[in-house]
């Protein structure tokens, strides 16, 4: 049986980068699906349901991130985790943006 | 009495006894526990987690509706982290496989992971190693029954001291019974600091160590608008603090009900009230606050929440947005203002050790000394500046000759921008601050090649006195009230008056009530201030008219020593605005 896998590229864009409040809400993204899904930043790998890897990533503004996904719900789960970092992760712990996306 | 000098994270003033929180170092009674134990240990942990977790849900909820939900985030954070599969793992493992007490393993896991924070080399997420004392220190109240009495107690006033209060004491924080607080560490972004500010309980953090000659019940005063904590305040101290404390509570309300007030003297004339402002975020409370425009956006955040130089995007990003908030209102951008020394460890190479780096290789000098990052920068204002009205400050120029290199170096990037085909602002006004005392008496020669000045009086006063705020045993030498710093700043207004150049005095003079009359009897007629003092200043402007200012400059600089300046002031305050004497 084949494992569908899913990969995407993404750009961090919000002003401080994956700290503690975007690094939380990924990892309870992540913890809702079944597949195993890891986060790249050049030679580092990591657990994207665990925040204290998240953490470790130390991606600043303006990093390039690679996400893999494999198992069941990898694309839904690689979009949902794609659309966060394209809103800033919205909810984070700046308050909201008064502009709109840039 | 004591003054002890840190951080003001959160203005305002609060007077009362002291409660220090034990630099509670939990001793845990018992290390390892027997194999046939560990089941049950394990099921006494997950239930303390559990309870842990109850509680930090309810701390989400309530920071949520009372503050916002960016605020209940970093709780949701802190909820996450509990139930972080690794962490979780790693306790019960210890506990399991070494037969830990979950207590000793909990602690160490904790430890292990906030020492990891660190060490990733950014300062950001280094303050975060907080957050996790925070859990070690709920989880193990709650594995060792022992509820956190202090706070949770209270029945009178207090001021909490303490080594460092977590963010989520700090949320919990009675706004009615804890009227401020002083922490020994901490810095201006981590989140005990930014909960501070929203609750709006004046806070003082970054102290040093001052714990250990406190008992509890002293009474403190802690001035959170000038970062500034008093021990044992002498009588006169404590009776100026409390008959103002709480009028100036309910008094600063009343005012903040009206941003949206013009602020001119009483007989009419506009003075500008600009904000001071580090983070993008904070255009909020400007805007809400009333604030005339940013006067003063301090930029090295940029380069500090990374280990790498920020990129143009990254400084355009941030300035657009600040100026997106403010489109038609002056946005002064100050270049890099850091010393080698503060720098990201990718820096750090360039700076020679052991000197002293206050006179050392930093801000305009840096830049000059490391081009492609400052060209950078003023690439990314100069784009930006195309979104409203962007002025360029030159922090720490000493010399024309800095001046015209920087000038230089900033018509090439102008120069560079016409041959690409991205929008830009080619006539961005430029100005220096002036906080070096050779820039204040060479101020008419500046005058011919700035479009403006502003007149840094933090580290104008630090310069001219030779002396460092930070250091207690020289501390009473730096004061704002200091007869130098008033003839420095009247040759600068001088300097600038016959071409007309626009002058601001940024730095936290400038936020201090009982300085605003003598600055516009200077002649300044815009200032740049911490954003919360916008409304106590307009209030303060509004009942002095350009003639009384006058008269108070006048006064004041034929007084010879800052303390007697100082007590002339707080008169002549207490007579404009009795309400708002400190």
């Amino acid at each position: 049986m084949s494992n569908p896998t899913s990969q995407r590229t993404v750009v961090v864009s919000n002003e401080n980068g994956l700290h503690l409040v975007p690094c939380s809400q990924i990892a309870r993204v992540a913890g809702e699906y079944e597949c195993e899904i890891r986060i790249r930043k050049e030679s580092i790998d990591v657990d994207a349901k665990t925040v204290l890897e998240l953490i470790t990533l130390n991606a600043g503004q303006g990093t390039t991130l690679e996400l893999l996904a494999t198992g069941e719900g990898a694309d839904e789960a690689v979009d949902r985790l794609v659309a966060m970092f394209e809103s800033d992760f919205e909810v984070g712990e700046t308050p909201e943006r008064a502009t709109g996306p840039s | 009495m004591t003054v002890r000098r840190g951080i003001a994270v959160s203005p305002g003033v609060a007077i009362g006894p002291a409660l220090v929180l034990g630099n509670k170092n939990f001793r845990i009674p018992q290390r390892f526990v027997s194999v046939d134990a560990v089941e049950t240990e394990i099921a006494r942990f997950r239930t303390a987690l559990e309870t842990v977790c109850v509680e930090i849900e309810q701390n989400q909820q309530l920071a949520t509706e009372q503050l916002g939900k960016q605020y209940g985030a970093i709780f949701g954070a802190h909820l996450q982290l509990l139930r972080d599969k690794k962490l979780l793992g790693e306790i019960e493992g210890l506990v399991r496989e070494k037969c830990f007490s979950p207590e000793f393993a909990s602690s160490r896991v904790l430890r292990q992971y906030a020492r990891v924070f660190e060490n990733l080399g950014n300062p950001y997420l280094a303050e975060r190693a907080a957050d996790l004392f925070d859990l070690e220190r709920r989880l193990l109240t709650e594995l060792l029954g022992e509820p956190r009495e202090e706070l949770s107690h209270l029945t009178e006033p207090v001021i909490v001291l303490a080594h460092n209060l977590t963010p989520s004491e700090t949320s919990k924080l009675d706004r009615n019974l804890v009227r401020g607080f002083a922490t020994e560490v901490g810095g201006r972004t981590s989140h005990t600091a930014i909960l501070a500010g929203a609750l709006e309980i004046p806070a003082v953090v970054g102290i040093g160590s001052f714990l250990g000659d406190i008992d509890g019940g002293e009474t403190v005063v802690v001035d959170g608008t000038h970062g500034e904590v008093m021990v044992d305040p002498d009588e006169a101290a404590i009776e100026r603090y409390r008959v103002s404390e709480e009028r100036i509570r309910v008094y600063v309300e009343r005012l903040r009900s009206q941003p949206d007030v013009e602020c001119r003297t009483a007989d009419g004339e506009r003075i500008r009230l600009f904000g001071n402002i580090e983070f993008p975020e904070e255009v909020d409370v400007c805007r809400q606050r009333g604030a005339d425009g940013i006067g003063l956006y301090r930029t090295e955040f940029l380069y500090l929440e990374k280990e790498s130089e920020p990129s143009e995007e990254d400084h355009f990003q941030a300035y657009r947005r600040v100026i997106s908030a403010f489109p038609d209102s002056p946005v002064v951008i100050r270049t890099l203002d850091l010393g080698a020394d503060k720098m990201p460890a990718s820096f750090r190479t360039r700076t020679a050790e052991g000197t002293n780096p206050a006179l050392g290789l930093r801000s305009i000098r840096l830049s000059l000394r490391n081009l492609a990052l400052f060209r950078t920068q003023l690439r990314a204002i100069l784009r930006a500046g195309v979104f409203g009205d962007v002025r360029i400050m030159f922090p720490l120029v000493s010399t024309l000759l800095e001046l015209r290199q920087a000038r230089m170096i900033l018509s090439e990037v102008v120069e560079d921008l016409a041959e690409g085909n991205v929008e830009f602002a080619a006539d961005v006004p430029v100005g220096i601050m002036v906080e070096v005392p050779s820039a204040a008496l060479m101020a008419k020669e500046f005058a011919e090649e700035v479009d403006f000045f502003s007149i840094g009086t933090n580290d104008l006063i630090q310069y001219t006195l030779a002396a460092d705020r930070a250091d207690q045993e020289v501390a009473a030498l730096y004061s704002s009230a200091d007869p130098s710093i008033l003839r420095l700043i009247r040759n600068v207004v001088d300097a600038a008056g016959p071409r007309q150049l626009p002058v601001t005095v940024c730095g936290q003079m400038s936020s201090d009530p009982k300085f605003v009359p003598l600055l516009v009897g200077l002649g300044l007629r815009q200032l740049s201030v911490a954003p919360q003092m916008v409304p106590e200043l307009k209030e303060v402007l509004k009942n002095v008219t350009i003639p009384d200012a006058e008269a108070i400059a006048r006064h004041a600089l034929s007084l010879d020593v800052a303390r007697d300046v100082e007590s002339f002031l707080r008169g002549e305050l207490k007579k404009t605005c009795p309400d708002l004497v400190v």
